[in-house]
């Protein structure tokens, strides 16, 4: 009985995953095998890392139950920093760029959660969407709203180096960092705090956990992410570009959703996410593929969205409902 | 005796974990008053969310008018003339009385709202139930007695022939309560049957015209009012003896654990000042809103306060917030449960061990055999009644919740507990393991603090008992004086002196 369970609920946290891989299979045969080429299979893996590393990044902040709308714009400042700091200051020191991407991220990322927690500006909506434009003006405005080129090979690396000439390293490092987001979500105190704090935010404050400096480290870490994100976007492009990730941030949330994760904080964890990242990725390469417009791969990415948590909410009435019929029935036998 | 209006035959309700209702037959005939009580946990919220189609029964069967129905969802109990007033009233306070009895049922002339008739009818219809009141009113300006009355409107509006009240004088004053009742027997006149659940029993005796006792889900007496007494109802609701209720032991009173000087908060806090020992409960008690709980969160540093000082075992403390006053060896069991105590999806093992995360680990790191072992140990300790470590916390009954949220606290290592509301919401048999933690408490020489409205229990489990109205302290009774009664207690509760 109780392995049954077990191996119900295995099944369960695989649903994403089992999407995902109908949406594969679907796609393989449209394509007529194009999709799941061995070549386009990389690319996959080249286009995932930028929508994965800054959904984990939200991830946090979802658990929370709040939300980073700035996402997009806090990869665009801290990539059009770094390339300000190349250009204008002639450092051409990768591990100084690498320093000054991942600070300026994560450090705008932390001014929302200050925002939120300090100014007590009352839903993380107002603090970010007010980010959201500050640091997209100002990478618009320190780069005379011009793309940066000509980083260092240091800079690029992650996003062009490739493991035998074909697996991209980038994706690799997306994977190491999801393990490392997994241990830390699942086994530290932090990361206990993010769910508790996620699950009840008035029990988690009268537990004596300071529930500011927890937040203010989630938002962190979004920026943190955006900006890893950003620094594998300068090696895809060898750029930094004012308007980088326009749509980041929705991709980032539609991961986390179509991962599980919800929208009421509590509940959601890496790998869902990760699916997440790859149901958008593969929908983006499929129809391109496929020759199908961008506006209609709007349509179907939110349509995906949709679907997704709708599915999420029929799981949850049915595991209601079986557990319901399995006590029942055990206490009619007793 | 009027005719049979509604009747549940069998029924049998289950819920992860627990019987709510089993084989549970009950009846309701048109214009009487139908008292229904049994402890908390004993199914009445479920017959009652059976009753409004909220809830499906798994076996058993309805009968409305004689013939049998499924109420499937609210809708058609609406339609079966079934309404229900809820403990939570369901006021939109922004919107006027006739907005708010129209809610949902808007009657339109053309595709305008027609004002004219509705404000007409809500006029009509809040003057029977004896309120004459401008309809256009925001509800947020009324009372809770008068809201409570738009409420009941609602039901008038949709024709219902029976109506269910949960609990409705909790909240009301005096007054308020005896408008209410004026307004039941205005009901019971019409022929609309009514069902009162209540935890009072005076007011159950003053209204009802027969009373159901109920007890773990299961159907135990029906009787006139006339045929039972106090005792009788109460030995049906609790199935043993009074004298069981309270066990309180009485520990050797040790040095000041607490002093508190010149609490101020302003409009709600006036210079409280008390001091509470080792060894001892200390007993709050006092109206809603005497300004014990907002003493007790000052002193946690839950809420900011204007001024006052914390002494603990003589040292002069500063806590600003929740977690400066865990450091300092307080815990903090709030009234709200479900609001403020629990995380209700994380598991029983995260609620356990949710105030000590940072003792709880070795370089960040959580310490899952330490929780493994010490979560047994306290499920074991304070008889936890849940299937795993695992199991969500929201999914236990209320008890076993309880002891889950003292858990947590007794594992800070805490020495002074403050418990508000301990026993709120959860049934005769935890409520005696509560009290049983803090007479272990009290015994290890611990400070225990309980904030109680029930009196029996203050008096029942307090060496001291402290009485507070209006943000102010009235005074200080102990165990062995001669004013150590429910009357005194009232008395100075209401602003009167003692003697």
């Amino acid at each position: 009985m109780k392995e049954k369970n077990g191996i119900k609920s295995i099944i369960g946290k695989m649903g994403p995953l089992v999407a995902l891989i109908v949406v594969v299979i679907g796609l393989a045969i449209a394509t007529g095998g194009k999709f799941v080429a061995v070549n386009n299979l990389m690319n996959i893996l080249r286009q995932t890392p930028i929508i994965a590393l800054m959904a984990v990044g939200m991830l946090c902040v979802i658990l929370l139950g709040g939300i980073d709308l700035s996402a997009g714009s806090l990869l665009a400042i801290a990539i059009c920093c770094t390339g300000v700091v190349m250009k204008k200051f002639g450092i051409n020191n990768s591990f100084v760029l690498f320093i000054v991407c991942i600070g300026i991220g994560t450090l705008a990322g932390a001014v929302n959660g200050i925002l939120l927690t300090k100014l007590k500006l009352p839903h993380p909506f107002i603090a970010t969407l007010g980010m959201k434009n500050i640091c997209r003006g100002l990478a618009l405005l320190i780069t005379g709203a011009t793309a940066i080129a000509g980083f260092p090979k240091g800079m690029t690396f992650v996003g062009t180096t490739n493991i035998g000439g074909k697996f991209p390293i980038s994706f690799v490092l997306t994977v190491l960092l999801f393990v490392v987001m997994h241990i830390f979500l699942t086994y530290t105190g932090l990361g206990r705090k993010i769910y508790s704090f996620g699950g009840n935010k008035e029990a988690a404050r009268l537990a004596g956990i300071n529930t500011d400096n927890v937040q203010i480290f989630c938002y962190a870490a979004s920026g943190f992410f955006c900006a890893v994100a950003g620094i594998v976007y300068i090696g895809r492009l060898n750029s930094a570009v004012p308007l980088a990730s326009l749509e980041g941030d929705l991709d980032a949330i539609a991961s986390c959703i179509i991962g599980g994760a919800s929208f009421a904080g509590g509940k959601g964890n890496v790998w869902g996410t990760l699916v997440g990242a790859f149901m958008i990725a593969v929908i983006r390469n499929g129809c391109d593929l496929l020759g199908v417009s961008s506006d209609l791969q709007q349509i179907v990415i939110g349509a995906v969205i949709i679907v997704a948590v709708y599915i999420d909410v029929l799981r949850g009435q049915m595991d209601a409902k079986a557990k319901r019929l399995a006590i029942a029935k055990s206490l009619e036998t007793a | 005796m009027g005719k049979l209006m509604m009747e549940l035959k069998n029924v049998t309700k289950y819920f992860p974990g627990v019987v709510a209702l089993n084989d549970m037959s009950f009846q309701v005939r048109a214009g009487e008053v139908h008292g229904l009580i049994g402890e908390n946990g004993a199914g009445k919220s479920t017959l009652i969310k059976v009753f409004t189609g909220v809830n499906q029964p798994e076996k058993g069967e309805i009968f409305v008018d004689g013939k049998p129905v499924t109420l499937g969802n609210p809708n058609i109990a609406k339609q079966a003339g079934i309404g229900c007033i809820y403990q939570e009233l369901n006021i939109v306070p922004d919107l006027s009385i006739t907005d708010n009895l129209f809610i949902n049922y808007y009657k339109k002339k053309g595709v305008l709202l027609d004002y004219g008739y509705m404000h007409k009818k809500a006029a009509e219809i809040m003057s029977q139930l004896g309120q004459d009141i401008d309809p256009k009113t925001l509800c947020g300006k009324l009372g809770l007695g008068v809201q409570q009355m738009v409420e009941i409107g609602k039901s008038i509006l949709s024709e219902a022939r029976l109506i269910i009240m949960d609990e409705p004088t909790s909240s009301l004053s005096n007054n308020e309560v005896i408008q209410l009742m004026k307004t039941i027997r205005i009901l019971k006149e019409k022929g609309i049957a009514i069902v009162f659940v209540s935890h009072k029993l005076e007011e159950i005796f003053e209204i009802c015209d027969c009373i159901t006792v109920m007890r773990d889900g299961q159907h135990i007496s029906t009787k006139p009012v006339e045929q039972v007494t106090h005792d009788s109802l109460i030995a049906d609701m609790v199935g043993r003896s009074l004298d069981d209720l309270f066990p309180k032991q009485v520990s050797a009173k040790r040095e000041e654990f607490l002093r508190v000087e010149h609490l101020n908060s302003i409009g709600v806090l006036k210079d409280v000042s008390f001091k509470a020992y080792g060894g001892q409960v200390l007993g709050f008690a006092g109206l809603v809103g005497a300004g014990r709980t907002e003493t007790m969160r000052a002193i946690f540093g839950a809420d900011e306060i204007d001024g006052g000082d914390l002494y603990i075992k003589g040292k002069k403390v500063d806590v600003k917030q929740p977690r400066d006053a865990i450091h300092n060896k307080v815990a903090f069991l709030t009234e709200d449960r479900k609001g403020e105590g629990l995380i209700l999806d994380a598991s029983v093992k995260n609620n356990l061990f949710l105030a000590t995360i940072d003792k709880d680990s070795n370089y960040g790191f959580l310490d899952q055999k330490k929780y493994e072992a010490q979560g047994k140990e306290n499920v074991a300790t304070y008889k936890i009644k849940t299937p795993t470590l695992e199991t969500p916390a929201g999914t236990l009954s209320g008890g076993n919740q309880q002891k889950v949220v003292i858990a947590k606290w007794v594992n800070t290592e805490a020495e002074i507990y403050i418990f508000d509301e301990p026993t709120r919401g959860i049934d005769v048999g935890a409520k005696i393991e509560v009290y049983n933690v803090m007479n272990k408490l009290c015994k290890e020489g611990k400070c225990v603090i309980m904030v109680s409205s029930e009196l029996p229990e203050v008096l029942g489990m307090s060496d001291r008992v402290i009485v507070m109205r209006e943000g102010k302290i009235m005074g200080e009774i102990d165990r062995d004086s001669e004013h150590f009664n429910q009357e005194d207690i009232m008395k100075a509760a209401w602003g009167g002196k003692l003697a």
